[in-house]
């Protein structure tokens, strides 16, 4: 078997398991938002497999419930920067010329500023909170994929198959997304698997400095910042979501590399 | 000169063993130019890369026997096929852009084959100029040293296949191998070429082994062809033999 | 006098920033007639066959063509490698005559009779079909929107010298069933002369030479028609 199908196959098998451990935590019976006092900085136990925090809450159920929000997070964002990013960078490829100059000067603008700051600058404006975070993030992503897109686009612009579908006399729309679409499906693909491990790293960072997702609602990035404190003396605070937050990355990390599922070039069918 | 006996090339990309060249026997004799004809996938490039010494692939069973003079080239060691290739045996590809290194010039390409025996043939940088530039001129160049100066891309199709076939003839092999070597090129160049080679073989009594598509071409070149099909040989003899009095089905519609 | 379905009058084209193109262009294809174009590479003879289907806009001259279906050179990127054949087919259905569409699948049983295809190729992707039958989805697609003339872009040149003739042999079956015209385009002139009765010679963006087939093959005027043909070996 090839290796890279191989990979896809390891990293589908872990990010398989990450979703299960996220909906294993609907079942689980402690409440996230519940202190008790008696059980502060309380280390793994059979009861607590990953111990308890500084407010004696399960921190099994929390991570389990901040990487589920951590991943809505990322997947909202990605879908956002997704269409948006897609649609220009199509829309660039296809029809050079004005239209591909003005919004590529701008993607080249937003290029310019580093995602965070942009997502600082977006909390900033419009507050802090779960749905800004999306937004931000979500136009951090355009840029790069709009980019990729817009490579893309142009390559196929020049194949005859492009100018078969024009001559037949299809719409621009529909040529522009039905038919030269899943031929640059591979790079979609991976772009999206980048981006949403960019997006999971980057969502983690904003909760980190406190512009994130508002407590007593977690996700993995305000776990970290919250065991920054107690580093010394209850390491696993942060080690445990970490580690998790690590394998998750891991598994989509192997999903975007080498060539897609999709992979047409099938045995040659001979009469 | 050339005796090739029984060569069986096998696959084995996939389970099962696929079979590429089979029963192929032929002699090339000295200064003789010998076409192989036949369409994709028939076996003949296979053939030529089998006689050059380049099929070195794990994936890849051969048996039979290729005889350059005394010296089984299938079957010998990869130390004495270096010595052989590009001193007994030039080859020239089909595609002049790719087969040329697109960053060094034309002069270096030209004289390689001649610099990796330097020591033993004891030149200096001047000898292996001149060499260079009458080879280039040889092969029909008004300004060699130009051409020697200049770098592939700046050439034109034709001009670089000329090249190419002056980097296989520098050190004046006894067998040239041409792996469709006009296929690329505009038919008004390409007639220069076959001229070329032609003039070639007369002058200097070169074997030339012709692997070719285009029976045409063939007919204007070669004296002796085989025609091949799924890795078999399905016809072969003189030009003459061929084009008068095709025994084959195929090759009659091979024929345009 | 038959009906002309193709007629270019003193068409020019350059391509923006720089020489190359195609000038004083007065080529007419009458109906039914096949008629060949033939051309060293960079004769522009593909900017012409684009100019034609109006895939590139014709600076000057005038330019008058019939419903066309235009044959691209065989290679893998001429039909779109995602795709089915039937959803290919069904796309041209789709955007040539709507109405048409409910009857699609007896079109298409009708059409791959036509161009001597199974109906197993249907459910196949292009890159799984040999090159042969390729070129034959390829002429059925072109044939789906009822054109009265093909413009054929080289078609035959990437394949090997048997397909080639059944290939050809398909063309002169259509030429003849359908009274199709044909502008077949080629760098070939062993196909072009078996296939065509008139024959255009481009040279550098110019037509250097026009005549029937005999008269090109045993009189040719240019010194260039001549060279053209003492290069290239014929075998006939």
């Amino acid at each position: 078997m090839n290796k890279f199908l191989k990979q896809k196959k390891v990293g589908l098998i872990i990010v398989g398991v990450m979703i299960l451990f996220v909906i294993l935590g609907l079942v689980n019976p402690y409440p996230f938002d519940k202190m008790n006092n008696e059980l502060i900085l309380k280390g793994p136990s059979f009861a607590h497999l990953f111990g308890c925090d500084e407010f004696g809450r399960d921190l099994l159920k929390r991570t389990q419930m901040g990487m589920g929000i951590s991943v809505l997070i990322s997947f909202f964002s990605v879908a956002i920067g997704t269409i948006v990013g897609t649609t220009i960078g199509a829309l660039c490829g296809y029809f050079s010329g004005i239209l591909d100059d003005i919004l590529m000067s701008i993607i080249d603008v937003l290029f310019a500023i580093p995602s965070i700051l942009l997502a600082l600058v977006f909390v900033t404006l419009f507050g802090s909170g779960t749905v800004q975070v999306i937004m931000a993030l979500g136009i951090a992503i355009v840029p790069s994929f709009a980019k990729m897109m817009r490579a893309e686009f142009r390559k196929q612009r020049e194949l005859e198959y492009v100018k078969m579908a024009k001559l037949i006399g299809v719409p621009t729309i529909r040529i522009l997304f039905v038919h030269i679409l899943p031929n640059v499906l591979e790079t979609f693909v991976n772009c999206i698997f980048i981006a949403f491990n960019n997006c999971i790293l980057a969502e983690a960072g904003l909760s980190f400095l406190g512009v994130g997702v508002q407590p007593p609602v977690a996700s993995l990035g305000t776990l970290l910042s919250d065991a920054g404190g107690y580093l010394k003396s209850s390491a696993y605070l942060a080690i445990l979501p970490g580690i998790s937050m690590i394998i998750l990355l891991f598994g989509i990390g192997l999903l975007s590399s080498g060539e897609s599922f999709h992979n047409a070039y099938s045995k040659r069918f001979k009469n | 000169m050339l005796t090739v006996k029984d060569l069986k090339i096998e696959f084995f990309d996939h389970e099962l063993p696929e079979v590429a060249v089979e029963d192929v026997d032929f002699v090339l004799e000295d200064g003789d130019i010998l076409g192989i004809v036949g369409e994709s996938g028939s076996g003949k490039s296979m053939t030529a890369m089998a006689i050059a010494g380049l099929l070195n692939r794990k994936d890849l069973q051969k048996s039979g026997n290729i005889m350059l003079d005394d010296v089984d080239l299938l079957n010998s060691s990869r130390a004495t096929l270096r010595s052989i290739q590009g001193k007994e045996i030039g080859i020239v590809f089909q595609d002049p852009l790719n087969s040329m290194n697109p960053v060094l010039r034309v002069g270096y390409q030209v004289e390689e084959a001649m610099r990796i025996r330097r020591k033993e043939l004891n030149l200096c940088k001047e000898d292996m100029k001149k060499a260079a530039i009458e080879t280039l001129a040889s092969v029909g160049f008004d300004d060699p040293e130009r051409i020697y100066r200049s770098y592939p891309h700046e050439l034109s199709g034709g001009q670089r296949q000329r090249a190419q076939i002056a980097a296989a003839l520098i050190m004046k092999p006894k067998l040239l191998i041409c792996d469709e070597p006009t296929t690329a090129l505009d038919v008004t160049v390409q007639k220069t070429i076959i001229d070329l080679l032609k003039k070639l073989n007369e002058e200097t009594g070169t074997g030339i082994l012709f692997i070719s598509h285009d029976l045409g071409v063939v007919k204007a070149l070669c004296k002796k062809v085989i025609v091949m099909r799924n890795g078999l040989v399905v016809e072969e003899g003189t030009v003459d033999e061929i084009f008068g009095n095709p025994k084959e089905e195929y090759t009659r519609q091979l024929i345009y | 006098m038959s009906n002309i379905v193709c007629e270019l009058k003193n068409v020019q084209f350059t391509y923006p920033k720089s020489d190359k193109g195609v000038k004083d262009i007065n080529i007419y294809v009458n109906e039914g007639s096949i008629v060949g174009l033939l051309g060293e590479s960079g004769c522009g003879k593909s900017t012409l066959a684009k100019c034609i289907a109006g895939l590139l806009k014709v600076d000057s001259g005038e330019l008058n063509c019939q419903k066309l279906g235009y044959i691209f050179q065989d290679n893998y990127a001429a039909l779109n490698p995602k795709k089915t054949v039937e959803w290919l087919f069904k796309e041209v259905i789709r955007y040539n005559d709507k109405e048409a569409l409910p009857k699609a699948d007896l079109i298409i049983k009708e059409m791959l009779d036509e161009v001597e295809l199974d109906e197993t190729v249907l459910n196949h992707r292009p890159n799984e079909l040999s090159g042969g039958q390729r070129q034959r989805v390829g002429i059925a697609m072109a044939l789906l929107s009822n054109p009265k003339i093909l413009i054929a872009d080289e078609p035959v040149s990437a394949l090997d010298v048997t397909v080639q003739k059944q290939v050809i042999k398909l063309l002169q079956k259509l030429n003849k069933e359908k009274n199709l015209a044909i502008l077949f385009i080629s760098h070939d002139i062993k196909v072009v002369r078996d296939l065509c009765g008139y024959i255009y010679i481009l040279k550098d963006g110019k037509i250097v030479e026009e005549g029937d087939t005999e008269k090109i093959f045993d009189r040719p005027e240019e010194e260039y028609t001549r060279n053209l043909l003492d290069s290239s070996f014929l075998t006939k």
